[in-house]
């Protein structure tokens, strides 16, 4: 009776309580139900809505990172998701249709392409490098054939004095060599050091020839020596602080650095590194993308160039993904030359892409 | 604002009703034991999931319903085109609907400078005037039109060559039969009795093109000095001569000329199959070109600067004399991002659409490079 009494007149204090105990039950309530119908809510519908996930390269990760971002403020209904692990995992991912888009700086191998005929493999961007020089070294004009480039970031040549000797030819600097390297995994290093193994197809004009042996990865053991630093801005600076440095950028990085021309043994040119130079070396009619664009013997082409490639996978394809590789191709190639790549928009690629991209339709 | 007055009204409305369960829920309490205190806080929970529901249903609205539109008006001849385009493309992205209106081309300039429309469709390059008032408006080759004459394989077997001057003749009239067409051009046709021309009854993009072409027949010189002008204009629907057989279609057009041994027409490209396609004098170049596709992207110049560029008659090795570029023009003061979306469709999906219409793709050439490099620098509006 006691206990009824105090429950019909309550203090102030107690019934503020009791109430609050009930408000945290429905304040609780609301979070709860709300939460759950966003839970239960069905897949979005309609082809407009969703995140587009990539996986694999590295090296296009910075690309596919910028691309989400421009494509999130056109469509901001859609996202993308792009991840790394490597040209290998985007190939399997992709294929056991894990992902929507896998990333691969290198066209897949035979076994692959015969094992996953589904997957259909597109260049969206291309990819090359320069070597730059402070001008401390010989003014505005510098050359170099890969035979000097292997000796130089091989450190089989440590000064400047050497180099000219060895190659037989004149350079103003006679110190030290400080060659700049990247200290990160880089698809600008596995694409430049592709280019240095090409060094046998080269013939020194002085007999000097070099062979490199470092391999070709992401992240190479460079000799003790090189200054290793992060990232194409970071290459950039260090030679720009250093009058007898040299180093190498992607081509978006090499601002008011002396650029070095490369000789192409393919063309017998010496050829100044630009992106239109670059896209000289995508042949006119392009049949198979997986076609080697190095050294290419086209006239006026720069020697140091490779295709980059999304995968996607017929048997698992979204309306969103086709929306977004489509725009890749066409407004996302604004955006390429700003992570230093190049653009392959009116080339022959984007036309074999294009053509692909043309039969294609979702899955759903 | 409509959804903030639905909250709150919704927000009163759970107040009541906590305050009528807080009543009753005292009323209850006495004369119950502590175990109430448990049942209260359940029930509030559950009227707390069901109002955090219904809140998230309105201020989210399920993702799936939401819905686009894309209004395209303009072009008679384009209209067909977007139809395919607006099925085959919203079988592609359910949530985005394509809906073409007509008008003709000048209504599709029009009202997509004035932002009335997502896209006008164009069958020609607007005036330098509608350049001159409207400079923000793009203007987009979406795809190419061409159109061959065919005979039935009783007129000629299987070859036939005509000039500009001589089709001028037969299609205008001026000449009615064979035997006719053969004196007065100095050919040999194997067909004798009346001359039976299939045209078109119903407005037609083709039948304007094809006029179009009839026009220059003051650029061709008959090598028998035979030399005819066009008269009936090139409107999408030409006051033909009272003799030809008006007909439905192009599908309307080639059976005619089929089933009749002495039938001549003209179709659409994509509907020239089982009858004899006449080859066409180009006096560009001099050269008869039997009508193709391929023959006729030859039109197009290896770079495109000018999208506006006649391509009629064009001088380029091989081309195919009737051939012009159809056009979708935006509008980047009112652009939608779903408007972009479906400019990239048509210009790449969308190519495989266009020969079921009987017109031209241009994926691959230099009016695609052209138009994806305008596409590509499109930005939403809003």
């Amino acid at each position: 009776m006691a206990f009824m009494l105090i429950s019909e007149e309550p203090t102030m204090k107690s019934l503020w309580k009791q109430k609050s105990g009930l408000m945290t039950g429905l304040i609780v309530g609301i979070l709860l139900g709300a939460g759950g119908l966003i839970f239960i809510s069905p897949p979005p519908g309609g082809g407009v809505q969703g995140t587009v996930t990539t996986a694999g390269s590295s090296t296009v990760y910075p690309l596919s990172q910028i691309w989400a971002t421009e494509f999130n403020a056109v469509f901001p209904s859609l996202s993308v998701n792009p991840s790394t692990g490597g040209s290998g995992l985007g190939q399997s991912m992709v294929a056991q249709a894990l992902i929507d888009i896998g990333a691969s700086s290198s066209y897949p191998k035979q076994d692959y392409i015969d094992t996953n005929p589904n997957v259909e493999i597109l260049p969206v961007s291309a990819d090359a490098l320069g070597i730059v020089v402070n001008e401390g070294i010989n003014g505005s004009h510098f050359r170099l054939d890969c035979d000097m480039a292997v000796a130089i970031f091989q450190r089989n040549v440590t000064t400047w004095a050497d180099f000219s000797s060895v190659f037989a030819v004149t350079v103003q600097a006679t110190g030290p060599i400080d060659v700049f390297v990247r200290s990160d995994a880089s698809g600008t290093t596995a694409t430049f050091a592709k280019w240095l193994e090409t060094a046998d197809e080269n013939t020194n004009a002085n007999g000097a020839e070099y062979q490199w042996g470092l391999g070709h990865e992401e992240a190479l053991s460079f000799p003790a020596g090189v200054n290793a630093v992060d990232g194409n801005p970071g290459v950039a600076s260090g030679v720009e602080g250093d009058s007898t440095a040299i180093g190498y950028v992607g081509l978006a990085f090499m601002g008011d650095l002396v650029a070095a021309d490369l000789y192409n043994p393919g063309n017998g040119e010496w050829v100044t590194p630009s992106i239109s130079n670059a896209v000289k070396a995508i042949p006119s009619n392009l049949t198979t993308p997986g076609q080697n664009i190095m050294n290419s013997d086209i006239e006026g082409a720069y020697p140091i160039a490779r295709l980059l490639f999304y995968l996607i996978n017929r048997n698992n394809l979204r309306p969103t993904t086709i929306m977004y590789v489509t725009w890749c191709l066409v407004q996302g190639q604004r955006f390429i030359s700003t992570v230093g790549y190049v653009p392959i928009n009116g080339t022959a690629a984007q036309g074999y892409s294009l053509e692909i991209m043309k039969s294609l339709s979702p899955t759903e | 604002m409509k959804h903030l007055r639905h909250l709150r009204a919704c927000a009163n409305d759970a107040y009541r009703l906590i305050l009528g369960f807080l009543a009753r829920v005292r009323k209850k309490i006495i004369g119950a034991d502590k175990m109430n205190d448990t049942m209260k806080l359940l029930g509030f929970l559950v009227i707390g999931l069901v109002i955090g529901a219904g809140a998230t249903l309105i201020v989210a609205p399920p993702s799936g319903t939401q819905t686009y539109t894309i209004t395209t008006a303009g072009s008679t001849t384009v209209y067909p085109l977007s139809q395919e385009w607006a099925v085959q493309f919203h079988a592609d992205y359910p949530s985005i609907t394509v809906n073409p209106s007509t008008g003709g081309s000048g209504l599709g300039q029009s009202q997509i400078a004035d932002g009335l429309i997502d896209i006008g469709a164009s069958s020609s390059f607007p005036k330098e005037d509608y350049l001159t008032s409207n400079p923000d408006i793009e203007i987009i080759p979406v795809s190419a039109d061409a159109l061959g004459i065919v005979a039935n394989p009783g007129v000629n077997g299987s070859t036939f060559q005509m000039d500009c001057d001589m089709a001028v003749a037969i299609f205008q009239g001026n000449v009615t039969t064979w035997e006719d067409f053969e004196t007065t051009f100095n050919v040999a046709i194997v067909a004798t009795g009346s001359i039976n021309v299939y045209v078109r009854s119903d407005a037609s993009g083709t039948t304007a093109t094809f006029a179009k072409w009839l026009e220059t027949a003051d650029e061709n010189t008959n090598a028998n000095s035979a030399e005819y002008e066009w008269g009936l204009g090139h409107s999408e629907v030409v006051a033909w001569p009272g003799t030809h057989s008006s007909v439905d279609g192009n599908p309307g057009v080639a059976s005619g000329v089929q089933g009749d041994t002495q039938g001549i027409g003209y179709v659409g490209l994509a509907f020239m199959e089982g009858l004899i396609a006449v080859d066409l004098y180009n006096p560009g170049i001099g050269n008869y070109v039997t009508p193709s596709l391929e023959n006729a992207l030859k039109a197009l110049p290896d770079e495109i600067t000018d999208p506006g560029q006649n391509l009629m008659n064009s001088n380029n090795t091989g081309a195919y004399p009737i051939a012009r570029l159809l056009y979708y023009l935006v509008n980047p003061d009112n652009l939608n991002w779903y408007t972009i979306v479906y400019l990239n469709w048509v210009l790449v999906q969308g190519q495989q659409y266009i020969s079921t219409v009987g017109y031209v793709p241009i994926s691959g050439t230099s009016a695609a490079t052209y138009a994806l490099s305008v596409v590509a620098a499109l930005t939403p509006s809003a």
